[in-house]
């Protein structure tokens, strides 16, 4: 099976770097990833993975790569979270506390 | 019989000029009712700086994206997201795979740099995504109708929306339908002169070299 190649993402990593993930939850097909900070990142996830979720390691955040299949999040323990995506794009949103989009992709 | 065969000549030519008058006039009324048939935002002038080689690529889909692979695609957006400054620049940029992919879906094999943009249908400052289903080769070379002319539809609409004068669902459903329709009917009826050179910075050339205040 070919390896996916995965990249940082850029524009993610330095809004979330440092943040915690403080609650991992669903919403339907969405997941939820709350930060210690009050913001929201939703991320539409390949519906396969509902009720699969992986060994939830929470942590600080140190860095975001992301694939045309997999989102990931390198924790300052230094493991990671991965998330297949529902799409390529168009996948994930993240608001501050007050609900102000921070990112969207 | 000189003077019948005359009138059966005088005959024939009339009956001749009629059928070809008869014939003409069908063949304008046919060529009315194609026309009209054919929806307005399908005409396609080719511009006639390009060359037959760039021909194959951007003639397949000169104006409007195919509904079928790219009908738009919205995040979950407010007006109140969108019209903050600097939105568009929160958006993640479209990955160079993903572009490939848009090519490919289109047909589109090679192109030149600047012959194409991988639009956003339902722009980026309307909500837009990065979805697949919102993206499309779009030509910079074609007229009258071209990614610069759409360019004004799309900072029309986003005035609209942030003005509170049209709701921006329905701005993301004009774009989406038919963005030319869209643009005759909140722009103006033809296309203006829309280019590259908008984009560039106007240079204040009588600009005083400093700005200090001098005492």
């Amino acid at each position: 099976m070919k390896r996916e190649r995965m990249s940082r993402n850029r524009k993610l990593t330095p809004i979330i770097k440092g943040r915690t993930i403080s609650t991992f939850g669903w919403d339907d097909a969405t997941v939820l990833l709350h930060f210690d900070d009050g913001s929201e990142l939703r991320i539409h996830a390949r519906a396969a993975m509902k009720g699969d979720t992986p060994s939830v390691t929470l942590g600080r955040v140190v860095a975001v790569r992301q694939s045309m299949e997999t989102i990931a999040f390198d924790l300052e323990s230094g493991s990671a979270m991965l998330i297949p995506l529902a799409e390529p794009t168009s996948c994930v949103m993240l608001r501050d506390a007050k609900g102000v989009l921070e990112y969207a992709d | 019989m000189f003077q019948h065969s005359d009138s059966l000549g005088r005959a024939r030519r009339r009956a001749i000029g009629g059928i070809a008058l008869i014939a003409t006039a069908l063949a304008i009324i046919a060529c009315e009712r194609s026309a009209a048939s054919v929806p307005k935002a399908r005409e396609t002038t080719i511009d006639a700086t390009r060359t037959p080689a760039h021909e194959d690529s951007a003639l397949r889909f000169p104006f409007l994206p195919d509904p079928a692979r790219t009908p738009g695609a919205a995040l979950e957006v407010t007006a109140a997201d969108i019209c903050v400054s600097g939105y568009s620049k929160r958006v993640r940029n479209v990955p160079a795979e993903v572009k490939r992919r848009v090519y490919a879906l289109y047909g589109v094999r090679s192109h030149e740099p600047g012959e194409y943009e991988i639009d956003h249908l339902i722009n980026l400052s309307l909500g837009g995504s990065n979805s697949i289903r919102n993206l499309w080769p779009e030509s910079f070379r074609t007229s009258p109708w071209n990614a610069y002319v759409k360019d004004q539809l799309e900072n029309e609409l986003h005035r609209r929306v942030c003005a509170g004068t049209m709701d921006l669902a329905k701005a993301q459903q004009v774009i989406a339908r038919n963005w030319i329709i869209g643009y005759r009917e909140y722009v103006h009826p033809s296309p203006l002169p829309a280019g590259p050179r908008k984009y560039r910075q106007p240079r204040a050339r009588n600009a005083p070299q400093s700005q200090t205040a001098v005492p």
